[in-house]
């Protein structure tokens, strides 16, 4: 009997899975997700004109339904069971998740789908439907969910009415989606026993999707999507009829509102425009319909037999249009138009760029001249009708489908100059009438139309170490980097490109003091070849302010390193031997002196001092040696010291002193990169003294690169009775000061003009300054100071004595 | 660390009770570190048994708390679904589920539990409900047709939004409660006199054997007896996804007294309950089982 039982049993089974599939065998549960305007669990998106908590706008829970009315709907049409787990909307049927599950399994269902719209939860933006099954992504708990999931996924994708921000097919298991939950996934999933999806259809919270999701059409248009996606799943033959679909947008009006929108999105849409379809041949009306009134454009016809058709759409505000479609059964013919606006009145600039009104700062001197017009314009005569007076150069573009003009300057403009940008009344828009009235607006340059450099590596005619170089360039603002790859290039001697090492490019921040560039050469350069740097003069800072010329160097490459046959004298292996003097130095926030074994030149090591001063000017370091270097010096001889520079233009000087004496002899401006042998004449040093090296100093000078430096000093070597050649070397030997002791006056005189003399205390105090070259010392204390001495933007320091 | 955490408060319980119905004696983890994603328990009447699922339903394991045993009852899908132990808790009715070509197959299948032996109680049927375990057999809508083994015993089961009450072989269907979305999670008072049912979007609904509403104590998930005046069910929140919090609770039959068992963010769910035995057992949302015995006030 048992076995009667058994066999009856698998013929049953048999029996069933032999039978024709057909939608009346079909039993769908549809949860649509959400419910109640409950501001907790439901989503209200706040669009114009709607307000917050206000039902008639965007709530996920309504949208939800709304769809799943429309599928539940196609779905009976064909013979299928359909269950909702809600018919309204209100917080008592906004069922517990299991419950929803439960509900879903006691029926019988053969699927499940829970309808959802999306959300980024953050400010980014973007729109494309995304399907969920329960488990992970490559292991689906139900394997029919995943491929319900793809089925869905693929129609959903197939909607041209919206704007979808990636095309992928994008499906996902809940337990992959959401690592951190474990294994607990989506909720409504989460008791199902039978294949079920949860879909977020489209991001509700871009913003034109939001105001689409308010269209019935478009909802439509979804669930017909679903419904298909049963039709496949189950491999049953879709609907034998049609629908055409689709978004109605002005041709050259664009959307106006403050939020992301994407491709048409960004045209205004027509709403409430009338939309009719007639046959092929237009003779006979048969259907029509109204586009949305909520700023989606969006419209439908939801049943048509399969055929040609031709569409008419016309407006109060547009020019009729007609499209011709095809239908074909079981598809959504998409036919999304734009419509052209009648142009009924006078063009005017509604909008206009750059708004400047007496005593506001004069705007930049690239700013491009912008017309925003009421209609799209007839563009010949409009730029016949531009004039601008300081008369300049400049470009004219269009936009936005011809509603705005802009006229770009080809150079910049003139600094503190008024400029009047005027249109005569022969503009025309796109239909032939012209403005009423000239239209003009005016507008006062800043004083700055060019982008400084305040230093560069290489300079004309500059020998480079050619170890390790680097193409460095200091500007007075932050340049615009992006570009710069393409703004400079080096050639060699031959004409052959040299490669720059585009990877290492350093460059100047938010906040710098001054703006740079710093890119390194691929490889070293070839010691005695010569080369050529361009800079071209498309490179500009931030707001686009560009150089006024192309820079173009020619520049030699050398061995700073070559090995002296003069004495050494000092090998810079031990920093420890120099220390801050503090009384010598001058406003100085920080040095670290340290030894540097990777870029040294000689020995093992060299000495690098690294400072920052606090101010873009004023500032003196002062290093002194522990012990002076044993060598003793004279007037007849000249020293010789590498030294590798930091572009700040900051001088350097050894202290040298002899009883009784101190001299800094001056090893020029820092205003190169890299090693550097300087030598240098002691012509000032005093006859019969000897002199020994004490020190080596660094004088700021002003210059917003002058702040922060650090340079690097190796062997220095003695050259007996003088040594020819003088290089690199900016000497202010005319510079005297006296009476030496002074008791009411110190008087400095020099070759150039002496700006100021500043008197600092051993202590590194500025104690009297003087606007011109006599400083009053009557009311200064007895002792020993220096005196600092401004002539033409670089400066001297002399020892002094005050003595009343 | 979450489950971690989830642990510490499935255990510990609640300390702050708003109406005390019932006094916790203990709450203790039920085969921690022998069996994993438990989920889905169901005790017999005498709470001597305990049968309980993986988190998809998917298969069917039995605890004996005498001989701490679990035994594999079933492997197949849907099996933790709609199990049920027999009144003497000799034998086990469950469901299982099969596809084929994307339709849902259901078949009704018993398990004895001294032979281990398991038979198919029906032939596989599109729709078939939850089996009602009596004292001498089951019953179940297969495809919309009665199968009773066992006609004289008194009976309910729900079917959309319809309370089916069979008395002295009889079927009666009733609405109580118009407009909600279905009726599930049905069941008898042990005394066999009250009837309990859950009406999506209402709530728990408690009715004579007649269908005539006598009370309904609040809108909780998942309710089950505990004696024949108070429900034990879980009270569950979400954000329209996923579960922000879930508790056990335990209120009076007519709703008048409330007791939260254990605390809204210990995730605990799907409670079952023995009176006799004074025990409860539920889960936490990842998959442990706990104990807690309770005595009435």
């Amino acid at each position: 009997m048992k076995k009667r039982l058994t066999a009856l049993m698998i013929a049953g089974a048999a029996a069933i899975s032999a039978m024709a599939l057909n939608y009346s065998d079909l039993i769908i549960y549809i949860n649509p997700g959400h419910g109640g305007h409950d501001q907790s669990n439901d989503r209200n998106v706040v669009v114009y004109p709607y307000e917050l908590g206000d039902t008639m706008g965007f709530w996920e829970s309504k949208s939800n339904m709304d769809k799943a009315f429309r599928m539940r709907e196609l779905l009976r049409e064909l013979g299928a069971t359909v269950y909702m787990s809600r018919v309204t909307n209100t917080s008592a049927d906004d069922l517990g998740l299991e419950t929803i599950g439960r509900l879903a399994n006691a029926t019988g269902a053969d699927l499940f789908l829970s309808i959802h719209s999306n959300a980024t939860g953050t400010s980014n933006r973007v729109n494309f439907p995304i399907i969920f099954y329960r488990g992970y992504d490559n292991e689906p708990v139900i394997p029919e969910a995943k491929e319900w999931a793809r089925a869905i996924g693929e129609n959903l994708l197939t909607n041209k009415a919206t704007i979808w921000t990636s095309t992928n097919v994008n499906i996902r298991g809940d337990w992959s989606f959401q690592p951190t939950w474990g294994t607990q996934g989506y909720g409504v999933l989460r008791a199902l026993t039978v294949p079920g999806t949860l879909s977020e259809g489209s991001f509700h919270d871009y913003i034109p999707e939001t105001y689409r999701l308010l269209s019935h059409e478009y909802k439509f248009t979804e669930a017909w999507n679903y419904r298909k996606a049963v039709s496949q799943h189950f491999g049953l033959p879709g609907a034998p009829y049609g629908a055409i679909a689709g978004r109605l947008n002005d041709s050259r009006f664009p959307r106006i509102g403050d939020y992301k929108m994407f491709d048409d999105d960004l045209l205004e849409t027509v709403d409430t425009a009338y939309v009719s379809l007639w046959d092929e041949t237009g003779t006979t009306k048969l259907q029509e319909t109204t586009s949305g009134t909520d700023f989606n454009g969006i419209y439908a016809f939801r049943k048509v037999d399969p055929g040609k058709y031709m569409l008419k759409v016309s407006g109060n505000r547009h020019y009729e249009t007609t499209a011709m479609v095809e239908v074909v059964a079981d598809e959504i013919s998409y036919v999304n138009l734009k419509v052209n606006k009648i142009r009924s009145t006078a063009p005017v600039v509604e909008k206009y760029s750059p708004v400047w009104n007496e005593g506001e700062p004069g705007v930049l001197c690239n700013t491009p001249v912008v017309f925003d017009f009421n209609w799209d314009m007839d563009t010949l005569s409009v730029e016949k009708a531009f004039s601008i007076t300081p008369e300049i150069p400049g470009v004219i573009t269009w936009e936005n489908n011809n509603l705005r003009m802009v006229f770009t300057p080809s150079q910049t403009y003139q600094t503190s100059t008024i400029y009047t940008a005027r249109l005569s009344a022969e503009a025309k828009h796109a239909g032939g009438m012209a403005m009423e009235a000239p239209f003009e607006i005016s507008f006062f340059t800043a004083d700055r139309n060019y982008m400084s450099i305040l230093g560069q590596v290489p300079k004309e005619g500059e020998e480079v170490h050619f170890d390790n170089p680097a193409v460095e360039v200091r500007f007075d603002k932050l340049p615009d980097v992006q570009p710069i790859l393409k703004q400079v290039s080096v050639v060699d001697e031959n004409g052959t490109k040299v490669a720059l090492n585009t990877r290492k490019m350093t460059y100047s921040k938010l906040g710098d003091e001054y703006g740079f560039f710093r890119i390194a050469f691929t490889k070293d350069l070839t010691v005695g070849k010569k080369y050529k740097m361009t800079l071209s003069n498309e490179i500009s800072d931030k707001d686009g302010i560009p150089l006024q010329d192309s820079v173009v160097v020619n520049f030699t490459a050398v061995d700073a390193g070559v090995e002296k046959t003069d004495s050494l004298m000092e090998g810079m292996e031990d920093a420890a031997v120099y220390a801050l003097n503090e009384q010598g130095s001058v406003d100085v926030t920080s040095a670290t002196i340290t030894t540097d074994g990777t870029n040294k030149l000689f020995g093992s090591k060299c000495v690098n001092v690294a400072y920052e001063f606090p101010k873009t000017e004023g500032s003196e370091l002062l290093l002194s040696r522990s012990a002076l270097v044993d060598t003793k010096l004279t007037n007849n001889d000249a020293v010789g010291v590498h030294v590798y520079g930091d572009l700040t233009a900051n001088e350097a000087y050894l202290e040298v002193i002899a009883p009784e004496d101190v001299k800094y002899i001056p090893l020029g401006k820092m205003d190169f990169l890299g090693w550097r042998y300087i030598q240098v004449p002691l012509t000032m040093l005093e006859g019969e003294k000897e002199y020994q090296i004490s020190g080596i100093k660094v004088v700021q000078t002003p210059s917003l690169m002058s702040r922060k430096g650090e340079v690097k000093f190796d062997n220095v070597n003695y050259i007996k009775d003088g040594g020819a050649g003088v290089e690199n070397v900016e000497l202010m030997t005319t510079v005297t000061v006296y009476p030496n002791p002074a008791s009411e006056y110190l008087i400095a005189n020099a070759d150039g003009l002496i700006d100021c003399v500043e008197l600092i205390a051993m202590n590194g105090t500025v104690v009297a300054t003087a606007n011109g070259n006599v400083l009053n010392v009557s009311e200064i204390a007895d002792g020993v100071y220096f005196a600092r001495i401004h002539v033409g933007g670089a400066t001297e320091l002399k020892k002094v004595v005050v003595k009343h | 660390m979450k489950k971690l955490l989830l642990s510490i408060m499935a255990f510990a319980g609640i300390a702050t009770m708003n109406a005390q119905i019932a006094e916790v004696e203990s709450v203790s983890p039920l085969l921690k570190g022998v069996e994993s994603e438990m989920y889905h328990p169901i005790l017999s009447s005498d709470g001597s048994q305990l049968l309980f699922s993986d988190c998809n339903f998917k298969g069917l394991r039995l605890y004996d708390f005498n001989d701490n045993v679990v035994v594999k009852v079933s492997t197949e899908a849907r099996a933790g679904l709609d199990a049920t132990f027999s009144p003497d808790g000799k034998e086990i009715y469950f469901v299982t589920q099969t596809l084929q070509g994307y339709r849902n197959l259901r078949q009704v299948k018993k398990y004895t539990i001294a032979s281990r032996q398991t038979v198919e109680m029906t032939k596989q049927a599109r729709v078939i409900s939850a089996p009602v375990a009596t004292t001498k057999g089951f019953a179940a809508s297969v495809d919309g047709k009665m199968m009773v083994t066992d006609n004289a015993a008194t009976r309910v089961r729900t079917e959309g939004t319809s309370l089916i009450i069979a008395k002295n072989g009889v079927e009666k269907a009733y609405t109580p409660i118009e407009g909600s979305a279905g009726y599930i999670w049905s069941s008898l008072s042990p005394d066999g006199n009250k009837v309990m049912f859950f009406a999506a979007g209402f709530g728990i609904v408690v009715t004579d054997l007649n269908g005539k509403v006598i009370a309904t104590p609040g809108n909780y998930e998942n309710p089950v007896w505990y004696g024949n005046d108070h429900v034990v069910a879980m009270n569950a929140t979400n954000d329209g996804h996923n579960y922000r919090s879930s508790q056990i609770v335990l209120m009076s039959v007519d709703g008048s007294q409330f007791q939260e068992l254990t605390k809204p963010e210990s995730m605990t769910m799907n409670p079952t309950a023995s009176f006799v035995a004074g025990k409860i057992v539920y889960a936490t949302i990842d998959g442990r089982l706990y104990q807690m015995n309770l005595k009435l006030k």
